[in-house]
């Protein structure tokens, strides 16, 4: 009996001497997988226009109907986007968000990308509807793999109307 | 031999596709012959209602015996024909043309509103390569100047030339053409001008890619995220049937009825039912900002919203104190054209059963009784319909401008003329000039001689045993002014006809004359025997409906107020309470008692009619002598102003419902958004009004009210409200809903045959002493003397302001105030198309765009009157004359 006791107890100081697993959340924070699916985030170019042209596939896309936009034609003088099309409004509804990354596959711009913030707690439903401006990339985060110009409307080709 | 060759022409063709053995008809298209059995043979500039163009080669197919591929919208039908739509040969050759076609097209599908049904993305998920071989710079145009509906991104075209070649054959004007030559070639207008016709909507539908979109529509939404509510079009009597494409019960876009596909319904890009642009861009008006939204109790104070209960027992209250006191004679009631049978009926009932009164209406519009008696009479002499044109050889067209009027059915006749199924023959001092070109012949004459020149005709018909008399074919070229041949041509057309529909616009019938023309026609019709039909032409949605379901006061629902025993059985229906026989008043004489204080009460259903008066000045001092006036109805106008309870309704889009059109088809309207705030269903509002003045109607859904007023008509529709939209709103339904033309929904034909007999002699004695050169001495001089031009005029559907002018879309494209002059009189005036004209009547000037057409008579003038600001309704009795003076150096 007593034998199986110190065995028990064997197993308790080989884990006592390992290194830790768990964290002192909040104090401390976990460092995420890189391809961790959290809060969305959208990219801009190099230089600050929205990559997202508002084309709704993310929307189409979604299994929980999370996305809801509008989109809207972009003024040469207050471009948005490079194009025609910009998201005039784009909302997620993190309640409803499972975070399993569809949107961000069906995305054709790379606009939409789930980012590594995982702290999403709220205390009314309302916080939990994302726009625009909770999800666009701030410039001073930098534009990481995505740090390109964009590509702007090409000129004609020389001879046609 | 020549025997046996002449019924092959004729005789049926069979052949084998994919294995398949099938019968067409000789001359079928292969690609048409594959359709009737199922097989879709990809295509782009193939569309069964255009012309032949063979320009995108998707179409290849591989036929025995033919060396190399072959088209198949180009190849028609040969016995023992073995075709081949699916081998590799005919997979390589469209994966190559596909190839080509994406060489020079962009990759915005994101960008596109053409995405999701776009027949360039559907084939390239069939045939095209994911790997472009295309190493240069893609072509790249600017975007032009186009048109204020429709944008154009060059850079997608694929040149089918689809744009073209409806703006050319269908909609009858040469704007689109095809510039420059290879790969610079591009679609476009001559100038860069707008596509200025008012079909010109349809290229977005017709264009196979993204080159042309609707502008309204642009970037509203993706097209897999809308709801489809399959309804009908409530602005014009053509009653076409259209799709809403709705998100979140917002009108986005309306289209031509929609098409299932794999079980989802689709834009049917080869669809050959066209709608106008007001249809197509005017539907937008649900979620307008003017809306009336609360009901309002006017007690000479501010309008502060009240409870509907509060609304309710105000406006039975003001009522039950009129009929108490001063009778139910006291009561009248006006309703809209535009509202649905439903409604109507309902409408109807209140004020025969539970006021007790026979005064009402649906023609407010009408300035005089004598025109209302016309009305009444147009509209039970009805029994025309133009849904088969296969089987109608001549149609007779008098003063109707139909491409403004119903612009629809306009298409039709025009397009079955172009095509020489039909001989179109026009008559008139007003007609329609986009038709004439493709009219047989045309005779116009002078307003005041039109009842001679119609009566003229019956005779030369008459007496022609076998040719007309040349003493008669004089005196219509007398009339009209036309050559020998043109009248002997008209003749000829009319007397061989083996099946033909005399139309003719109700809205032109403006003058005291009006019964007279209507006789004219109603025994023009019987001389020309039972083969021909009468239609006459209401430009409101739902007069025939109004008619249909008793909302006049000569008329009940299903028969004319003189059968006992629709009484009797109205009786019975509606509770056996003994309704009042006496004849009610006609809207002119509502409004002309109401102005003597002899009307005390009034309930308005929709305010548009009242709106379109000629003399606004009349219906505004009438409803200001009134005690007690309550308006149904969407926006506010200055009938709801002066209204002591308004109580806001429902807009088409917000209620369920039928409308009956022209040429009597019953189409269904459904229900895809709930109405603005506290605005309810009008029908339930009726009843409530009903329940507060102490009857309450037995009804719990709309159906009842249908299924009710269904049996009373002759013989009674079939079909219930369900079966017309039978998986409700947004799924498939039969819009256009009619039964076989001999058991047709005929609730007008009973009346015809009963006039028909009786009817034909009180016209020949009004005429049998006409000769043509004392004419004028019989007939009450009916137009002002003196120099100038005799000016003519009828509303529009683009000048409707009371829902149709709210669109944004169509209100800025209303179009300028014009002014149509024959071209002999423009070529005096030295006045071109485009110029302006100063225009005088009496001591009024005002400024209008000429327009050069064949469409009004030499000696007159034709104006849009819901557009001009004339005092037009100084001039019932007698058609006024007018100066007109180019105004130099400027245009318009």
């Amino acid at each position: 009996m007593l034998l199986e006791f110190l065995k028990g107890l064997a197993v308790t100081f080989r884990h006592i001497f390992k290194p830790h697993i768990t964290v002192l959340y909040p104090e401390q924070k976990r460092v995420d997988a890189p391809i961790f699916r959290g809060k969305h985030k959208l990219n801009r170019y190099a230089d600050g226009q929205e990559r997202c042209v508002g084309c709704a596939l993310c929307a189409s896309a979604c299994p929980s109907e999370a996305i809801y936009l509008e989109a809207a034609e972009n003024t040469p003088e207050h471009p948005v986007s490079p194009g025609e099309r910009y998201a005039e409004l784009y909302q997620i509804n993190l309640l409803r968000c499972i975070f399993c990354g569809y949107c961000e596959e069906a995305c054709p711009e790379n606009a939409i990308v789930l980012g590594p913030e995982y702290e999403l707690a709220g205390t009314r439903r309302e916080e939990f509807v994302m726009n625009k401006e909770d999800m666009l990339v701030k410039p001073e985060e930098g534009f990481g793999e995505y740090d390109v110009e964009a590509v702007h409307e090409l000129p004609a080709t020389e001879g046609l109307p | 031999m020549p025997d046996a060759a002449t019924t092959q022409k004729t005789s049926n063709v069979t052949l084998t596709i994919d294995g398949r053995s099938l019968t067409v008809p000789e001359g079928t298209m292969i690609i048409e012959a594959a359709k009737s059995i199922g097989i879709y043979i990809p295509h782009y500039c193939y569309h069964p209602a255009l012309s032949i163009a063979g320009s995108c080669r998707l179409c290849l197919v591989e036929i025995k015996g033919m060396p190399k591929l072959q088209i198949a919208c180009s190849i028609p039908v040969k016995e023992g024909m073995e075709v081949f739509t699916n081998t590799e040969e005919v997979k390589d050759a469209r994966i190559g043309m596909m190839e080509f076609l994406l060489a020079n097209h962009p990759l915005d599908c994101p960008v596109c509103d053409r995405g999701g049904e776009c027949m360039l993305q559907r084939f390239s998920v069939d045939y095209g390569i994911a790997h472009t071989r295309f190493m240069d710079q893609k072509r790249r145009f600017r975007k032009p100047q186009f048109d204020p509906l429709i944008d154009i991104e060059r850079n997608r075209c694929i040149l089918c030339t689809r744009c073209v070649r409806f703006c050319d054959e269908i909609a009858g004007e040469h704007v689109m053409g095809v510039f420059n030559r290879g790969e610079q070639n591009y679609i476009g207008t001559y100038g860069d001008g707008p596509v200025s016709n008012i079909f010109s909507g349809n290229v977005i539908d017709l264009c196979p890619v993204g080159t042309l979109t609707s502008k309204p529509f642009r970037f509203q939404a993706r097209v897999w995220e809308l709801h489809q509510l399959q309804t009908t079009c409530p602005y014009c009597a053509s009653g076409c049937p259209v799709t809403c494409w709705t998100r979140d019960g917002k009108v986005c876009r309306t289209t031509p009825p929609i098409r299932k596909d794999k079980g989802k319904y689709v834009l049917d890009e080869d669809t050959t039912e066209f709608i106008c642009n007001q249809g197509r861009f005017g539907l937008d008006i649900g979620h307008h900002a003017e809306r009336l939204r609360h009901p309002i109790i006017r007690n000479n104070g501010p309008d502060a919203p009240v409870t509907w209960d509060e609304a309710i027992q105000a406006a039975a209250q003001g009522l039950r104190r009129i009929r108490n006191e001063h009778g139910p004679q006291a009561v009248a009631f006006l309703a809209s054209p535009s509202a649905t049978c439903e409604e109507l009926y309902l409408f109807q009932r209140l004020a025969r059963s539970v006021i007790g009164t026979n005064n009402i209406d649906w023609r407010g519009h009408l300035a005089s009784p004598d025109i209302a008696a016309a009305f009444s009479l147009a509209m039970s002499t009805a029994n025309g319909m133009l849904d088969d044109l296969s089987e109608i050889e001549c149609v007779l067209v008098l003063n109707c401008d139909l491409l403004h009027e119903a612009p629809v059915t306009a298409l039709k006749l025009r397009e079955a003329a172009r095509k020489a199924n039909i001989e179109l023959l026009l008559l008139g001092h007003h007609i329609d000039s986009w038709l004439a070109t493709h009219a047989k012949a045309y005779l116009q004459c002078l307003p005041d001689q039109e009842h001679a020149l119609i009566y003229a005709l019956d005779q030369a018909i008459a007496k022609a045993e076998p040719e007309p008399t040349s003493a008669d074919v004089d005196t219509i070229r007398e009339l009209s002014g036309a050559g020998k041949e043109t009248v002997e041509s008209l003749i000829t057309s009319l007397r061989s006809a083996g099946s033909g529909v005399i139309v003719y616009g109700v809205s032109e019938i403006w003058s005291h004359l009006a019964s007279t023309v209507v006789d004219d026609l109603v025994a023009l019709r019987n001389t020309l025997g039972p083969q021909w039909a009468l239609l006459p032409v209401n430009p409101e949605r739902n007069a025939s409906g109004a008619f249909a379901t008793g909302c006049q006061s000569d008329r009940l629902p299903g028969s004319g107020c003189d059968n006992q025993k629709t009484w009797e059985k109205l009786e019975s229906l509606w509770g056996k309470v003994p309704l009042v026989r006496a004849a009610g008043l006609s809207a002119p004489d509502i409004l002309e008692q109401a102005s003597l204080g002899e009307i005390k009460g009034l309930v308005v259903l929709g305010s548009d009619a009242l709106l379109r008066h000629p003399k606004p000045e009349r219906v505004n001092q009438a409803l200001k002598t009134l005690e007690h006036l309550v308006v149904i109805d969407v926006f506010p106008s200055s009938t709801t102003e002066q209204a002591h309870v308004v109580l806001p309704g429902a807009l088409f889009t917000e209620k369920d419902g039928t409308y009956i059109d022209a040429e009597g088809r019953l189409a269904r309207l459904c229900k895809g958004d709930d109405p603005p705030e506290d605005a309810r269903d009008n029908w339930q509002i009726l009843g409530e009004l009903a329940k507060a003045l102490g009857t309450e109607f037995p009804y719990q859904r709309l159906d009842d009210v249908f299924a009710e007023l269904m049996n009373l008509l002759h013989p009674p529709c079939p079909f219930t409200l369900e079966e017309l939209a039978p998986e409700g709103p947004g799924a498939e339904c039969p819009i256009r809903c009619i039964t076989k033309p001999s058991d047709r929904f005929h609730v007008l034909a009973g009346k015809y045959h009963a006039l028909a007999s009786s009817f034909r002699p009180t016209c020949h004695v009004r005429f049998a002493e006409l000769p043509t050169a004392h004419a004028e001495e019989k007939i009450p001089p009916t137009v002002e003397s003196g120099p100038g031009l005799i000016l003519t005029w009828a509303p529009i559907l683009q000048g409707r302001d009371h829902w149709g002018g709210r669109s944004p879309t169509m209100a800025p494209l209303r179009p300028s105030p014009y002014i149509e002059i024959h071209p002999s009189n423009a070529k005096e005036l030295a006045v071109q198309t485009g110029d302006a004209v100063e225009l005088r009547m009496g001591e009024l000037r005002l400024l209008l765009r000429a327009i050069v057409c064949a469409g009004p008579a030499p000696g007159t003038v034709h104006v849009a009157s819901n557009l001009v600001d004339l005092p037009l309704g100084d001039y019932l009795t007698r058609l006024p004359r007018v100066q007109l003076k180019k105004v130099e150096g400027k245009q318009t």
